[in-house]
């Protein structure tokens, strides 16, 4: 179910032939190269996860470059019996999720900061559902789920990680990570029949 | 399995996570349950809108890696912070009160010297209460003895009225003193 190509970018890229481990090896000899051309393969998909959390474009790039920085000082905790890809996204997503605690904390200051970085607030617009794409119903929904299945849910199905991927991620059993799926997707069906005021249809559609 | 059990097991299968071996008794469940086919329908329909796709993002413009090799060009870079880094504004508060407090007790203290340092305790035999030189004794009205006056600056007591300045004051100013005329006869 894993699959390591999804932790390569494209074979056009310098440096794309050299495994991962030998990169991390040279890395933590202190060949800045090294790390430039790992930086280099895993940011694309670093960012774009990390926006699922944040919606914004500069802190999730913000937060990927700390994410870098950071892995880079502690490559002496990296175990290289252990895949590079899922200890990187550990640390960005630990990271992403200080932040957004922190912001928490912050709540009286974020609601002034959500307001300014929303959406339209015309009161003319009689329901500002209308003016919302799918991906942003989609955003708005997930924000629903809590925070523990929420992240195995876009880790899964918005990100392509495998679970045995996200357990490595998440530091948790595989077994625990599909119980989670399985009630974050239930949860978001629920949530997403609700916004979408759909009433249940009565025709029936044949198990695969 | 019941329709509970076959929920989570039909949201595992709708995104291939379902384990084979769960595969057929989900199967026959769906064969037997309406409710259940209704709720897979709808779980393949909010899977399919969440794997929508993410906003672009091109980093071959805007790639994290010039900032980030120029922070790992610094000196400071691939040093760990240290441990104590984070409480270093707390403690540069800290000292900095420390000091501002030794300053004003070393002053109040060199302010207060004369007061206690008028007082000289006898060493007197056990059984006895001490005596001292009343002479010794700092003026009752320390602040004001102790005061630079100028000559021309009246004492705080008036030595004609026998009144303190507050007396006086209270009794010219906050309370006035109107003359009553005396009825005419």
């Amino acid at each position: 179910m894993s699959d390591p190509e999804l932790y390569t970018s494209s074979p056009q890229q310098e440096g794309a032939a050299l495994s991962d481990a030998r990169l991390v090896e040279e890395a933590r000899r202190g060949n800045r190269d090294a790390f430039g051309v790992l930086v280099q393969r895993y940011e694309r998909r670093l960012v774009r996860v990390l926006l699922r959390f944040v919606s914004d474009l500069e802190l999730a790039k913000d937060l990927a470059q700390e994410t870098f920085l950071r892995a880079y000082v502690r490559f002496d905790q990296y175990d290289p019996a252990r895949r590079f890809g899922p200890w990187l996204f550990r640390i960005g997503v630990n990271l992403t999720f200080d932040h957004l605690r922190r912001k928490r904390r912050r709540g009286k200051w974020s609601v002034f900061t959500d307001y300014w970085n929303s959406g339209s607030t015309d009161p003319e617009v009689a329901d500002p559902r209308v003016e919302l794409d799918t991906r942003q119903e989609v955003e708005l929904v997930l924000k629903q789920v809590p925070e523990k299945y929420r992240t195995v849910l876009v880790l899964r199905d918005m990100e392509n990680f495998s679970t045995s991927e996200i357990a490595a991620i998440l530091n948790r059993k595989e077994a625990t990570i599909r119980w989670r799926l399985a009630e974050a997707r239930n949860m978001f069906q629920r949530l997403w029949v609700k916004r979408q005021g759909m009433a249940p249809s009565t025709d029936e559609k044949v198990a695969p | 399995m019941n329709c509970k059990q076959a929920k989570t097991q039909l949201a595992l299968l709708i995104g291939n996570d379902l384990e084979p071996c769960a595969l057929q008794e989900v199967r026959n469940h769906l064969a037997e349950c309406v409710g259940c086919r209704q709720h897979l329908k709808q779980l393949s329909s909010a899977l399919e809108v969440l794997q929508s796709p993410p906003r672009s993002w091109n980093p071959e413009h805007e790639s994290v890696w010039p900032k980030l090799s120029a922070r790992l060009a610094s000196p400071t870079a691939d040093q760990k912070p240290h441990r104590l880094s984070g409480w270093a504004p707390s403690l540069a508060v800290a000292a900095a009160c420390l000091g501002m407090f030794w300053v004003v007790s070393s002053q109040w203290s060199s302010d207060r010297a004369p007061l206690s340092g008028g007082i000289e305790l006898q060493a007197q035999p056990i059984g006895q209460p001490p005596s001292f030189d009343r002479g010794s004794l700092p003026n009752p009205n320390g602040f004001e003895s102790r005061r630079r006056r100028s000559p021309h600056e009246p004492s705080a007591t008036d030595p004609s009225s026998g009144k303190s300045d507050i007396m006086r004051f209270r009794g010219s100013s906050a309370i006035p003193v109107v003359p009553v005329a005396e009825p005419s006869h």
